[in-house]
């Protein structure tokens, strides 16, 4: 992994572009290590994609990255400051906001409940109304969140986390499971959002989705890092291909 | 249908607060004392819904504070003579200060091991109470008779005045941001802290209110009963009775615990009155029936059916 070393040193006089960097994050359940040593970096203002075969540590990751669970070793920095270890809240104090695999909308709560609890902005209500009139949500709002489709409540969610304004956004599978309209509904809402100055690190399982809007995407196989790159770079990157066909 | 109901529902609300507003003055001394209880059993349900209700942290240990609120009154006008309504809010503060100074540990256990705890709790303190250890202070199991020396008027406004506090507390939490957010913990702690809500404290907080509320009615109701031991003031039926109360009525409702401590305590009397061995037999069936047919209670099952509008504020 020498050259990755390279390209970190390389990079650091544009720390400012990065919005997030990992050095050598580790972190292990008993003897399975989920990640081994895993160091990238977000640039600004861009979709990053996170690939990679089922269990690959994809998820651990963004549990890394979001508090959920604490680091054994490495380094997370978040605009210039170390997060490591910091509890959930904090991060997204900072200003890192995510949504699940298994969307977790807040079920008992209306739609507007579920977008003003997260707010943190003065004219919270306008916002929140906003947002509904975007995901094309607005004649529900008074409804529970568990009367929604499962599509419906995956963009309930991902609009939930622009309530607190983060400037960097994960995504675990946000278009997973639900339908090509949706799925292009999401995407066109996410381009929308990246015009506005926002940062995405979208994990997809869909090659295709991943490829077609992503500016950047990182392959995870076995908790490393095997690739970083151009969707088409990635495409014919030798290794990725093994861990994905077998080949 | 539904304006009708709203409508119905308002006269109904208005009066019963107007009855018992005036309960004291035109009923005989058995009806008040009925009416007494019921603001008791309301003032505990309605404190047990401000930490359980919205957090969905079910507190199997409320008894507790109530306790610390009947004995902190209890010993500070027994043997310190304290002035009846300072004696009063010390058995708030006291169940307060208890609860924040638990909330920190004990708030870390979640689903039903939190309610394991708390009840673990309450015995606990019950126990404490009893130890010789602390006789010089609490008597242990001889327990402390005392004379309050205040009629059962100004007993009986004090705990109807401590009910609407406590219902306009429920009412500002439920309609506020605050609220929302232990809503959230309720509904998805996980999601709610990846949004930046510090579920620590805000638990703790709604913790520490409804300690106070219970610390409160228990220092009232200490001056009722005239005495305190640890066997009946830390009693698991005044956490029991409550929490069958709320759930009736809707938990995480701002009238539920008002509409179940009224029905339920009503029912109770009767059934006290009529058929004295099915007493705590009612409550078991309540219960029962409760889980099966309505576990979201009387307030939210109506919500659903649109009988009533989904709104906070009831």
């Amino acid at each position: 992994m020498g050259g990755e070393d390279e390209e970190n040193l390389k990079m650091s006089p544009f720390e400012g572009e990065h919005i997030l960097q990992l050095q050598d994050v580790t972190k292990s359940f008993g003897s399975l290590i989920a990640l081994n040593k895993c160091s990238f970096a977000l640039e600004r203002n861009r979709i990053t994609g996170l690939i990679g075969p089922n269990g690959a540590g994809k998820t651990t990751l963004f549990n890394l990255i979001t508090g959920f669970f604490t680091t054994d070793g490495g380094q997370i920095i978040f605009k210039g400051h170390e997060i490591n270890n910091l509890r959930p809240y904090r991060i997204a104090e900072r200003g890192i906001g995510r949504t699940f695999q298994i969307t977790r909308v807040f079920p008992k709560m209306t739609l507007m409940e579920n977008l003003i609890v997260a707010a943190r902005v003065k004219n919270r209500d306008e916002r929140a109304l906003e947002l509904l009139e975007l995901a094309g949500l607005i004649d529900l709002r008074g409804e529970y969140a568990s009367d929604l489709s499962y599509g419906q409540q995956k963009l309930l969610a991902l609009i939930r986390v622009l309530m607190f304004d983060p400037d960097l956004i994960l995504l675990d599978e946000p278009a997973a499971g639900i339908n090509p309209t949706m799925q292009n509904k999401i995407m066109e809402l996410i381009h929308k959002l990246k015009e506005g100055g926002k940062t995405f690190l979208i994990i997809e399982h869909d090659m295709k989705v991943i490829m077609g809007h992503s500016d950047k995407v990182v392959v995870l196989n076995f908790g490393e890092k095997i690739a970083e790159g151009t969707g088409e770079e990635i495409k014919n990157n030798e290794e990725v291909l093994k861990a994905y066909f077998g080949r | 249908m539904n304006r009708l109901i709203k409508q119905v529902g308002l006269i109904l609300l208005i009066a019963f607060s107007g009855m018992m507003v005036i309960a004291p003055l035109v009923f005989d001394r058995a009806d008040a004392t009925l009416a007494y209880l019921i603001l008791y059993f309301i003032a505990l349900a309605s404190s047990w819904n401000i930490l359980s209700g919205f957090t969905g942290y079910i507190n199997f240990g409320h008894v507790a504070f109530m306790g610390i609120g009947m004995y902190a009154t209890a010993i500070s006008m027994a043997d310190f003579s304290l002035w009846w309504p300072l004696a009063w809010v010390l058995g708030g503060v006291f169940a307060a200060a208890y609860a924040l100074i638990l909330g920190f540990p004990v708030l870390r256990t979640r689903g039903p091991y939190f309610a394991i705890t708390m009840l673990a709790v309450a015995e606990g303190t019950r126990v404490l109470f009893g130890t010789k250890y602390l006789e010089p202070i609490t008597r242990a199991g001889d327990g402390i008779a005392f004379s309050s020396g205040i009629s059962f008027q100004t007993k009986y406004y004090g705990m109807l005045v401590t009910v609407a506090l406590c219902v306009w507390v429920t009412y500002k939490i439920s309609t506020s941001q605050f609220g929302l957010r232990l809503m959230a913990i309720r509904e998805d702690e996980e999601a709610a802290e990846s949004m930046g809500i510090n579920s620590t404290r805000l638990k703790i907080s709604a913790f520490v209110i409804s300690a106070f509320f219970a610390g409160l009615t228990g220092g009232i109701h200490s001056t009722f009963l005239h005495y305190v031991d640890p066997f009946h003031t830390f009693n698991l039926q005044f956490t029991i009775i409550p929490i069958v109360m709320a759930v009736f009525g809707g938990v995480g409702t701002v009238l539920g615990p008002v509409i179940g401590g009224t029905v339920l305590q009503v029912l109770n009397d009767f059934i006290w009155s009529h058929f004295l061995q099915l007493n705590m037999a009612v409550f078991g069936v309540v219960l029962a029936a409760l889980v099966l047919f309505l576990p979201q209670g009387l307030l939210e099952w109506m919500k659903e059916r649109r009988w009533v509008e989904k709104t906070r504020r009831i």
